[in-house]
């Protein structure tokens, strides 16, 4: 997936053999988010249907992005979540869920003073989380974007389910004692 | 600190953290199945209409590119442009460029020495390996981005003319290629190629540019039908690669021979380990798939009607498998129907 630039090349040169390539990088992790999101409230059927839009997106989108690296995964990544909360959303209305149903994902309708805090967080917690190095960074962000149970990650980075289990607590752990340290640096 | 602030962390994350993240060597991969992606192959042009042949008015050119394929590269750099990239390629996007100059010819003992294998009534040929610049204009800023690249240009011979039909025109797949370097698993993202198809061959141009990292070490290219993966091809315990025997269709191993000189030790293994390349490959999924897929064949289901021409049939029985589904028919049904035909809703067609 990282040879996300060449394949931005080759869509560039011929948009039918790239959009081939896009699928065969990123048809796993597109397949895995709008399965992730819509489980439980939709059929195979609209998932399928929320999989094709996201790729005619790509696809009409790629020329745009970036040629730095990561930037096509991110891209993708990005836009194939908030699409199945799209989905989701489409498909509650439809189904008329009940409103107090949790939906993915929910923006919050936080003011932007609080939204300015939310994303400093969230810079402060990435921070550390790659503090963390490999393959912690790896097994926390499997487990929480895209849901993945401990013997699932365990087939990527090599490791019995158990010894995931013990690396998540520990990394969790040590997150939450550092991010009390900044705090207690920032008082 | 708890499990939700990070689900919500994590689901809040917009795309330059997430590059972040990506940047800082964060797997992300998923292997998609088969029929992931087989269900998104439909959005190509090329799974419904013929691979776009050479306009017409430019049969001479098609004609010098076949006879001249392997005498172009020592020519001058303008008499190459077209014979190594034809003219078509501009036309695919407005505003696009790209062209082959300074053509090189890695030699071996001051020629080049042509490799050849044969398989399922095929002729694979290892022609020639050659260096172009590619112009990338991009389309919004306008700017030209300077590329250089290293193809192996392989030419594959089928002697059943209707085989070289089907794959022009994309019904049962096209060749393609991965470069491979000893005692590294077989990564099927590895290389990109095209195809051209003139007059019953079809030339098959595969980038190798990363490969010349490894240079210093023995590369080879695999060539299939489709993109060869671990349902076909392997690396065994010595390193060396070969295909199962249960695999159909075209397919070949060649040796690969760049230029030394741009062997970069260093670069070399931060290429591989940026890039997922592993040494001692867990193919259990795949086996696992293998045997589904052969104990589906052994059960004699018919899966003509279903399969039609859309199918891709390539190196694996069942390469993309249409049966994905019917898998699931096969695993859950004990009493499966005595005609043998598979109920259509557990097959996408």
């Amino acid at each position: 997936m990282e040879q996300g630039n060449d394949i931005l090349r080759v869509w560039r040169k011929d948009p039918d053999r790239g959009l081939r390539l896009l699928i065969d990088a990123y048809a796993g992790p597109v397949w895995k988010i709008v399965r992730q999101k819509l489980a439980g409230a939709a059929c195979e059927a609209d998932m399928e249907e929320t999989v094709n839009d996201i790729f005619l997106e790509i696809a009409e989108k790629a020329g745009r992005v970036d040629e730095a690296k990561g930037a096509l995964t991110a891209f993708v990544l990005t836009l194939a979540r908030r699409r199945a909360v799209d989905a989701y959303r489409r498909i509650a209305r439809r189904q008329e869920f009940p409103a107090e149903e949790p939906r993915p994902d929910e923006p919050a309708q936080d003011s932007p003073e609080e939204l300015l805090l939310q994303k400093e967080e969230r810079r402060r917690m990435l921070l550390l989380l790659m503090e963390l190095g490999e393959p912690e960074t790896t097994i926390l962000f499997r487990r929480y974007y895209y849901g993945e149970s401990y013997a699932e990650i365990g087939k990527v980075v090599h490791l019995s389910e158990n010894a995931v289990n013990k690396r998540c607590l520990k990394a969790l752990q040590t997150l939450r004692e550092q991010m009390k340290g900044d705090v207690s640096h920032d008082e | 600190m708890t499990n939700n602030t990070f689900e919500s962390l994590f689901a809040s994350l917009d795309e330059t953290e997430l590059q972040t993240l990506v940047n800082a060597g964060v797997n992300v991969n998923v292997p998609a199945t088969r029929s992931e992606k087989k269900r998104l192959y439909h959005l190509t042009k090329k799974n419904t209409e013929p691979v776009r042949r050479f306009p017409k008015g430019r049969t001479v050119k098609t004609v010098l590119f076949a006879a001249a394929l392997l005498t172009a590269f020592v020519l001058v750099a303008g008499a190459v442009e077209h014979f190594i990239l034809p003219a078509t390629i501009p036309e695919h996007i407005e505003g696009f460029t790209l062209q082959a100059v300074d053509p090189v010819v890695i030699e071996q003992d001051g020629k080049f020495v042509p490799v050849t294998a044969t398989s399922d009534g095929c002729r694979i040929t290892l022609e020639a390996i050659v260096k172009g610049d590619v112009l990338n204009r991009d389309l919004f800023t306008g700017k030209e981005v300077k590329n250089e690249k290293t193809y192996a240009v392989v030419t594959i011979r089928p002697d059943d003319a209707a085989l070289y039909e089907e794959w022009q025109t994309g019904k049962k797949g096209e060749p393609d290629s991965i470069w491979m370097v000893e005692g590294y698993a077989p990564l099927p993202m590895s290389g990109y190629g095209c195809n051209w198809f003139i007059d019953g061959v079809v030339y098959h141009l595969a980038d190798v540019t990363d490969a010349a990292l490894f240079a210093d070490r023995e590369l080879y290219l695999a060539v299939s039908v489709n993109t060869p993966d671990w349902s076909v091809l392997r690396m065994d315990e010595q390193g060396k690669f070969y295909y199962l025997d249960r695999t159909v269709g075209m397919r070949a191993i060649l040796p690969l021979p760049l230029d030394t000189n741009k062997a970069d030790r260093a670069k070399a293994d931060r290429y591989a380990s940026e890039h997922g390349f592993i040494t001692e490959p867990d193919y259990s999924w795949y086996d696992g798939q293998n045997a589904l897929d052969d104990a589906f064949i052994a059960s004699g289901v018919d899966l003509t009607p279903y399969i039609g021409d859309n199918e891709w049939r390539g190196s694996s029985p069942l390469q993309f498998g249409v049966a994905e589904h019917a898998r699931e028919w096969l695993a859950l049904s004990k009493d499966r129907p005595a005609d043998g035909v598979i109920p259509a809703s557990f097959l996408y067609v």
